[in-house]
Formats: C-alpha cells, structure tokens, sequence
C-alpha cells in the first residue's frame, strides 16, 4: 500500500530548508581545491570517532547530528573500522563503482597498517554528505578532516539561531548519486542515537490522564447503512396490510411497529 | 576476471544503459523502482523517465511540481489525502487533502496520464471540469474513492469528455446530487466503459434508461456497482448487460415473490446485492457455485441465511460480511470454502436483537484457521476471543499477508487475556504479514506483548493499534523492532506524549503516524512531542474538540473528540492549508502555553 515513490524522493532531493548552504558549500570546495594539491595521509578515522563521541548531552546532540551527517555511517558506537569501510566503499562517481571493494577494505586496515598509518602521513579519500550534495575529495589529511567538522559545527550553530533544524540527517540527507546499499541496509537510523542518548537527559514534563473510553469506531459506510435499515424497518412497517414474517420481527425489535405493541 | 569486468563497466557506461533500457521496463514493483534509483545518478534518472505508477501515500509529503519534474511521463497516479480514520468519521471533514494543485499540475504537464486515483480527498467541481477539458480524451480511469466536496455537475463534464474512459469509480463518495445528467452523458459519449462503480453513494437520480444505454453500447462492461436502486427496475439491464462479471448494490422493495422472475447475467461471479433478504436470497442460488466474491455486507441475512447461502458457493474467493455471520457461519465458510482467501467481517448493529445470532469468537477462528488454508486477508471484529485461537492461525494460515482484529466491547468479560503469547504465536507463524491491526481493551494485551509485536513484526509495514500495552516502558520496547514499520496508527493507548516522540525516533523506516488517545503533557498539548521534531518531519494536532452527533434514536448528542496527532515526513515542508481544527506543531516557533 505504501510502496511510493516520496521515499525514494527522500533520499534523492535536495533538501530545501537550507540557508547557508551555499556558503558551506563554497568553504568545502574551496577547502578541497587546497587539499588536492597537498597530500598526506593521516589518521582520518580518529579524528572522525572523537567528534562522534562528543555527542550525548543534550547540548551537544544537535552538533552530533551534524557530525553524523558528514559521515552517514549511522551508528553512534562506530568503529574507525567500519567509517573507513563505509568511507572508501563509496562511489566516487554516481555510476561507477567505487575503488575499494569491501574485499578490499581488511587488506587496508589490519592492524599492523593502522599502525603505521598513524605514523607516516598518508592520504584518504573523504567523501562530504551535505544539503543533497557529495563533495569528493581525494588524498585528504586527518588534520583537515578535523578542521573541516569544526567549519561544519559553526555552520550548525549560526543557522540554529534562524531556524531549529537546518541540517539534515537520516533519510532526507542522501543524495541519488549515493551507492545507498553500501551504507544505508546495514545502519539503523541516527536519530535513534540522539534520541536515545537525550531520554535520559531531557527530563520530561509530566503527563496528563490517560484518554479513555473512546468508542470503538464504526466504519461510516457501515453506519450510514445501518441507519438506513433501520428507517426502512420504520417506514415499511405501517404500510405493511400482511406483514411478512421477516418484516414482522424486525419491526418487533425496535418497537415501532404501531399496530404490533405486544408488550 | 572480476577486475577485468569491473574495468568494462567503468569504460562502457554506454553499455550498461542499453542494457537498462532493455531491463527498466521490466521493473513495477515500486519498491524495486526504489532501490533502482539510488544505486547512482543514471539510474535514477532513467527510473525517472521511465516510471509509470506513482502512488503518495499522503499528498503532503510532496508537491504536484517536485513529482512532476522527478516523474515526467507517469501514465498513473494514486493520492491519498485524509488519514484512514476519516472512514470512520474521526476527521474533520475539511481536515484537507484537497486535489486541486494536483489537478492543475496534471493539466498542464501529465500529458501522459491516463488513470487517476484520488482516495480520501476533496474534489471541487471544476477540478473535475479542469481534468475532463485538459485530460478527458486519454483518461481511462478514474477513481474518486471516499472523495467529497463535488457534485453531480462535476461528473457530468467527466461523462462529456471523457470518451475513452473505462473505469469510473465513486464508491462511497460524498456526492451532492442536482440531478442524473451525468450518467446520461456517460451514457451517449462512452462506448468503452468496463467499470462503472457508485456503489454505497447516496445518488438516487440516475435514470435506468442511461444504464441500459451503456449496457448495450459499452460490451466490455464487466463490473456495475451502484446505489439503492430497485432491483426490478434492472431486469433490461441484466438483460443488456451479457459481458456483466461483477454487481453489486441495488435494492429490495416489492414482496419477495415479484422477484423470483429476475434473472442475473450468466457469467455473474462477483456479487454483492445490498438489503437481501431471506426471501430473495433463492435469485442467487443458480450461479452460487460460480461465484468468487460475495459482498453480503448490507444484505439482511442472519446467521442461518448466512449458512445456507455459504454452502451453496464452493469456489467463494472473497466473503465480505458482518459479524451476523457467527461462529456457526464461519464453520461452514471453513468446511465449504477451501479457496478463500479473502475474509472481512464488520461490525454489525449493536442493538439487541438487529444483527441476532451474530456472534463471532474463538471457535469461528479456530474452525476458520484450519479450513480455509489459502487465506491471505482477515479482518475481523470478534465478541470473544483466546490465546489458543490466534495460535492456530499462526500454526495454520501460512499464508497471511493482512490480519486485522478487533475486540468489540460489548462482552463484559472476555475468556481468556491477556493475549501476549498468541499474538506471539501469530507473528511467528505468519511470517509474511504485512499488515497488522490489534484493537483490544484495557488489559488485552501486556508491555511483554506489545515488545513481542515490536519483535516479531519483521515485514510488517503498517499497523494499527488500539489498546494495548500497559506503559511507556511497552511502546519503547515496541519500538526497538518493527524494523519495516512505515505507518503505525494507534488509539486509546496510555502512551504519553515523550513515549511516543522517542518511539517515532526509534522506529527506523517510520514515515507516518497518527494517534488518538494518549496522555497529554500537562504543560501544554504538543511539549513532549517536540522530541520527535527532526528535519522534514512534519507534526501536526487536531486538538480535543466537540462534536454533534446523533444517539441511537437519532437524538443530536455532542460528543467529545479527544486529540489526534498525525505525524509524517514531507518534502514539502508544511502545508499552508490547514482548517482551524488543525494546529501544525512547528518546533522553530513553539512557545510552550
């Protein structure tokens, strides 16, 4: 019954409550113009799970949520593991496919690689979600990957004082050109993250009495029908010179047969 | 090898879209149209040139414009408007869903389109004059289903234009009747009709000369569902109408010998004759064993009648009836119809003595569960009910793809409840449930069944619940499961405003919601529901308001409607039309009162 097209809209429009998005969006591709011409290597994935564990007070959830939106990995307890998987199982084009195969992606990240990848500078691929766009952008340092979550943060702080919510999470955040398989089949929803993580934060007002005794609804079809049968019962009744066993008994129900009291 | 191909690929994306082009048409199902236009941009653009059915399950979830630049060449649309409860007269009649900026849209852009469903909506006259002038000459289908706001003017411009159209469909549509004029447009313009439905609407002025006229010019028409009209006024027409599969309505008026000389189309297999009686039943007795679907929802039957007219139908497919039925007409139904797989039973009058013997429990299900093994929809409103009996659906109907249940309240008690572990039992035996509805009393079902439910409802995606559970521990727990659920309608749970913004948040494919019936933040209606509040997530409120309506004798009596909150992901951002019963819950501007 619900199967519809506005859910795949979801994931495939742009989000049209942004206002600085084209500010952010300038930042970004201005940033990534800069960073391809360096290139270093670094600890990406770090840099990304200490943002991520920021989150939880009720303060900070709105920023997490950004954060969350940068990366759609979707889990707040993700593993750097699990980020560089989802990271490099992107398609950097829409119609490609992407570089890494997740058989790729144990080659690249035993452990004796992190190690070392920790140590020397190397670069990653990073891949921005935001206002139904993909940034690409290749051989990106750690450091910058930082810099770029605190550009986002402010981003996030100035649009709240215009409007609550600006940037966008969950479903209405991916792109079409987004390979969403990869990401989206394996990852419950992020605003489970923050929610949950506010239940015990936001104390709640209490509630009123519960709402009690609604009726049981008819269906009005039903009704109307109802309603009818019973005038027909009512009409027919005094006209009938015989009546018929059938119309006999159900006037009788009601009453309202005049010359039928039988009380 | 697999290196090599990939490399192909990525070269030859010229390729693949041949291939596409080639494979696109083959894809309807539009959940596999979904998951098609997110794999990457071409495909997705491709799925948008190449859909031809869209339904919007809530046309505020987008606008007329952003479908129209997604699906240029839609050749069918259905569009939902009022929430389900409107059927059961719990919405504000100008609650919205009005169809007009659809209309215009489709009048200037969808020159593709040719079969337009409209469900739970307001139609005005001149979006109907609008579609017939714009669309009339390739529109093949039109469905009008439970709409209201137009008349019978509006339909005459559809009879006038729409030349080509096969299916006319106003069932259960609020029609402001002037005058019969549109049917005989109808009538003299249509030559291809299949479908002509108006059943349950209460227009009572067409003219049987016009039905008979498309019954001779229109020899594809199948299927005839109209209002009470005297059904021995229709002998011509039955006459007529050789091609007739499917009719329903009509009426009985005259002493029932003035209808042993009616005589019903040979190839009749769907039927649904409305204030049948006893005496009228034997018309229907010479194609019983054709017949696939019976509609005996307002026919006059008790539970004998039931009986003997049941038994009588061995290849029955589909039974629509009201709970008059009994137990005792379930267990022929159970021992007669092996092909079933449809079964609604309604709730029947509640008066003492109106629907007498229509008792519907445990036993009905149970012998039902185990004769009918096809089934795959059963709704039912039961007086009674057992764990036992849900756990024998669950070991039996393997097939259940649609259940419904619904508690009356009349019984004081009830044999046996809570019913945690049928429901249990249920679920895990009819693992391809798709949808779900549980309409219980206080103490029908615990917090450990509504978890249970949250469980075991893998592939459920809408459901309805009325209540059950104990607390806001239960819904939380609910909430964790369900992972398909995509509409969840609940009344008369005790949930409180917070349990219900933090299930919403929890239930992942959530995308529409509506309650009645829970307890209000008492810092002012809407506080706590704010922690649902999330981007495109629209939250809307029909506060507590007042009613008149009419007691059993047809007494006005005001009634008091409590709160509804309906909750849905949109594109569109909030609607701008709302009645003054509706108050949108915009988190950037809510001061708490």
């Amino acid at each position: 019954m619900s199967s519809s097209s506005e859910y795949s809209e979801f994931s495939s429009q742009k989000p049209t409550k942004l206002s600085d998005k084209s500010t952010f969006s300038h930042t970004c591709s201005l940033l990534s113009q800069y960073l391809k011409e360096r290139g270093s290597f670094g600890d990406l994935t770090l840099g990304m799970t200490c943002n991520i564990e920021g989150s939880g007070s009720p303060e900070t959830s709105c920023q997490s949520t950004t954060t969350m939106n940068l990366f759609p990995t979707k889990e707040n307890n993700v593993t750097p593991l699990h980020l560089t998987a989802a990271m490099t199982s992107l398609p950097r084009q829409a119609a490609y496919r992407p570089h890494f195969s997740a058989e790729d992606i144990p080659n690249l990240v035993n452990s004796s690689e992190i190690h070392s990848l920790t140590k020397e500078p190397k670069t990653a691929q990073l891949t921005i979600f935001y206002a139904g766009q993909v940034f690409v952008v290749d051989d990106f340092p750690a450091e910058k990957a930082k810099e770029i979550m605190s550009f986002a943060s402010k981003g996030n702080t100035q649009t709240q004082n215009t409007s609550a919510y600006t940037f966008t999470q969950s479903q209405p955040s991916f792109p079409a050109n987004l390979a969403r398989t990869t990401v989206d089949s394996i990852a419950p929803n992020p605003s489970t993250v923050n929610i949950s993580s506010s239940i015990q934060d936001r104390p709640q007002t209490p509630s009123g009495p519960v709402v009690c005794d609604l009726p049981i609804a008819r269906k009005a079809s039903l009704h109307r029908f109802l309603e009818k049968r019973k005038d027909r019962i009512a009409a027919k009744a005094p006209y009938q010179t015989i009546p018929n066993k059938s119309a006999e008994s159900k006037s009788s129900w009601l009453g309202l047969a005049p010359q039928s009291p039988q009380i | 090898m697999d290196m090599e191909d990939r490399n192909v690929n990525r070269m030859s994306p010229h390729l693949s879209d041949i291939v596409l082009d080639i494979v696109m048409p083959y894809i309807h199902d539009a959940k596999d149209r979904d998951a098609v236009s997110q794999v990457c941009r071409r495909w997705y653009e491709l799925d948008s040139l190449t859909r031809k059915h869209v339904t919007i399950a809530l046309c505020y979830t987008t606008t007329p414009d952003r479908l129209r630049r997604r699906f240029p060449h839609l050749e069918s649309l259905k569009l939902k408007g009022k929430p389900r409860a409107a059927m059961f007269n719990l919405i504000p009649e100008d609650w919205g869903g009005y169809v007009t900026p659809w209309v215009k849209e489709i009048a200037e852009y969808f020159d593709g389109l040719r079969s337009l469903h409209f469900r739970r909506m307001i139609v005005k006259d001149f979006d109907l004059e609008l579609l017939a002038r714009s669309r009339g000459h390739v529109l093949q289908a039109l469905k009008l289903d439970k709409c209201s706001g137009f008349s019978t003017d509006g339909l005459s411009h559809i009879g006038r234009y729409c030349r080509n159209l096969r299916i006319l469909f106003l069932e259960e549509s609020q029609i402001e009747e002037n005058d019969g004029d549109w049917l005989h447009e109808l009538a003299l313009n249509n030559t291809v009709l299949e479908t002509l439905n108006f059943y349950m609407t209460d227009l009572a002025k067409v003219k049987i000369k016009d039905l008979e006229l498309i019954a001779r010019n229109c020899h594809s028409l199948a299927t005839v569902k109209i209002s009470d009209c005297e059904i021995l006024d229709l002998v011509n027409f039955f006459r007529t109408a050789s091609a007739l599969e499917e009719f329903c309505g009509s009426s009985f008026n005259e002493s029932p010998e003035e209808y042993s000389a009616v005589s019903l189309p040979a190839k009749l297999c769907r039927l649904g004759l409305a204030y049948m009686g006893k005496n009228e039943m034997p018309i229907v007795f010479p194609f019983a064993t054709l017949l696939k679907k019976l509609d005996l929802l307002y026919a006059l039957l008790d539970t004998d009648d039931h009986c003997l007219l049941i038994q009588r139908c061995p290849n029955l497919e589909v039974l629509e009836t009201r709970n008059v039925i009994g137990d005792t007409g379930l267990e022929i139904l159970a021992r007669s119809c092996k092909k079933l797989k449809r079964l609604r039973i309604e709730r029947g009058a509640d008066e003492q003595g109106m629907d007498e013997g229509g008792v519907v429990s445990q036993g009905g299900l149970i012998a039902l569960s185990q004769g009918c093994l096809e089934l795959e929809y059963l709704a039912v409103y039961v007086s009674d009910i057992t764990n036992a009996s849900l756990e024998n659906i669950g070991t039996h109907l393997k097939n259940l793809c649609d259940f419904r249940l619904v508690l009356l309240d009349r019984e004081e008690t009830i044999t046996d409840l809570p019913l945690d572990n049928g429901v249990r039992a249920l679920l895990r035996g009819c693992d391809k449930l798709r949808r779900f509805a549980l309409y219980l009393r206080p103490g029908g079902l615990t917090d450990v069944g509504l978890a249970y439910i949250g469980r075991y409802s893998q592939n459920v995606r809408w459901m309805l619940l009325g209540y059950v559970g104990e607390s806001d521990a239960g819904l939380l727990e609910f909430s964790r499961g369900c992972p398909s659920l995509q509409k969840l309608e609940m009344r008369g749970c005790s949930f409180s405003e917070y349990a219900l913004a933090v299930a919403a948040t929890q239930l992942t494919s959530l995308r529409y919601l509506w309650v009645q019936g829970y307890r209000a933040s008492q810092s002012g209606a809407g506080t706590d529901l704010l922690n649902m509040a999330r981007p495109f997530w629209n939250i809307e409120l029909i506060p507590s308001r007042r009613v008149v309506a009419h007691d059993q004798m047809g007494e006005p009596v005001m009634i008091e409607h409590p709160a509804h909150i309906l909750a849905y992901y949109s594109l569109a951002g909030q609607r701008s039309d709302f009645p003054n019963t509706v108050k949108p819950l915009d988190p950037a501007t809510f001061i708490p009162a």
